[in-house]
């Protein structure tokens, strides 16, 4: 992450504006963090069992929401200026898209095949062999996104890592 | 506000996915309750991890709670994130290394970053853009002797 103007002695230590970016940095490090860690989980069907990975799934795709607006911004200027950037932001863009798509497809498609959480919010779906299918696919596509969706991004994750490793109470960096 | 703004755009995004989703369920017969289960033979993939099932190669639990003896699943998981992960990290590393000629930063120059000369340069110091203003500034400065050419010469590069 840049860190914008150099500051001299006058400068206060942290200002306003730059303890808000330090905290929505933190936000999206660990938000992020935590999606992956749970996605991780919730694919690892035999280790979970049914019922937590049902239950994950639905966190997920609440969280994922979260993630998604809190991007939103991104989003919108990728789109954008995706005709004049570069070959490599256009790949970004093309996997996040990729991986909005089969994300969605398979949260929606477990929702669809669910045989615990649903039923216990009182909810009785008909068993579709098509949701079936179409979850047991995005799936691992989903698992073959993720980690290239997140290694796109490993200098912002090692940088971040990094100044939070350094970082103390009190400190501007 | 904002927030709630952006949050209502991906909301209606993902609602868009899914709708398609379901349109494409109801253009292959297949959407929730439509009995296709009864008329489409299972692909093979599904037969084949019913077999994986079958033969506990994979073994899904009904009941509640994490399943410790069941950690191989959770580390071949983790073994495929890290391997993509891995090779992408290559990947980006070995073409940024390409892109810049091989030739790392200089040492304790770690806030360094190049310019499109390829030259290493400060950070603080204003981008490359305004050249012809750092040309006469380095003209000023006597700073032509620069090995890499007078083209290059302005203050705050560093020369690998």
């Amino acid at each position: 992450m840049n860190t914008g103007s150099p500051t001299s002695l006058a400068d206060p230590p942290v200002t306003a504006s730059r303890r808000r970016i330090l905290a929505r940095t933190r936000l999206d490090f660990w938000l992020d963090g935590l999606l992956l860690v749970a996605y991780t989980f919730a694919y690892s069907l035999g280790f979970t069992g049914i019922a937590i990975h049902e239950w994950l799934g639905i966190g997920l795709g609440v969280v994922l929401l979260v993630h998604l607006t809190l991007h939103w911004d991104w989003v919108i200027r990728t789109t954008r200026r995706l005709v004049c950037r570069g070959s490599r932001e256009r790949v970004v863009w093309l996997v996040n898209l990729l991986l909005l798509l089969s994300m969605t497809l398979c949260i929606a498609s477990g929702i669809l095949i669910s045989q615990v959480a649903l039923p216990r919010l009182g909810i009785t779906l008909p068993a579709s062999s098509f949701w079936r299918q179409v979850h047991g696919t995005t799936a691992t596509l989903t698992l073959i996104l993720v980690p290239i969706h997140a290694a796109l991004r490993w200098r912002w994750i090692v940088g971040v890592a990094r100044r939070f490793a350094a970082w103390r109470p009190g400190r501007s960096r | 506000m904002k927030f709630v703004r952006h949050l209502s755009a991906v909301v209606l995004a993902v609602a868009v996915i899914v709708g398609l989703g379901m349109l494409w369920a109801h253009a292959c017969g297949g959407g929730p309750g439509s009995g296709s289960s009864l008329r489409r033979a299972p692909s093979r993939e599904a037969l084949l991890r019913l077999e994986q099932v079958k033969a506990s190669v994979i073994r899904v639990h009904s009941g509640n709670g994490f399943h410790l003896a069941d950690t191989g699943d959770l580390i071949r998981t983790c073994v495929i994130e890290a391997v993509l992960a891995t090779v992408v990290i290559t990947g980006s590393a070995v073409r940024r290394r390409h892109r810049r000629g091989g030739v790392s930063p200089p040492p304790g120059r770690k806030a360094a970053c190049r310019c499109r000369h390829g030259l290493w340069r400060q950070r603080s110091i204003a981008a490359c853009g305004s050249a012809p203003m750092m040309l006469a500034s380095a003209a000023s400065s006597g700073a032509s002797a620069n090995p890499a050419g007078p083209g290059h010469a302005w203050p705050g590069h560093v020369v690998p």
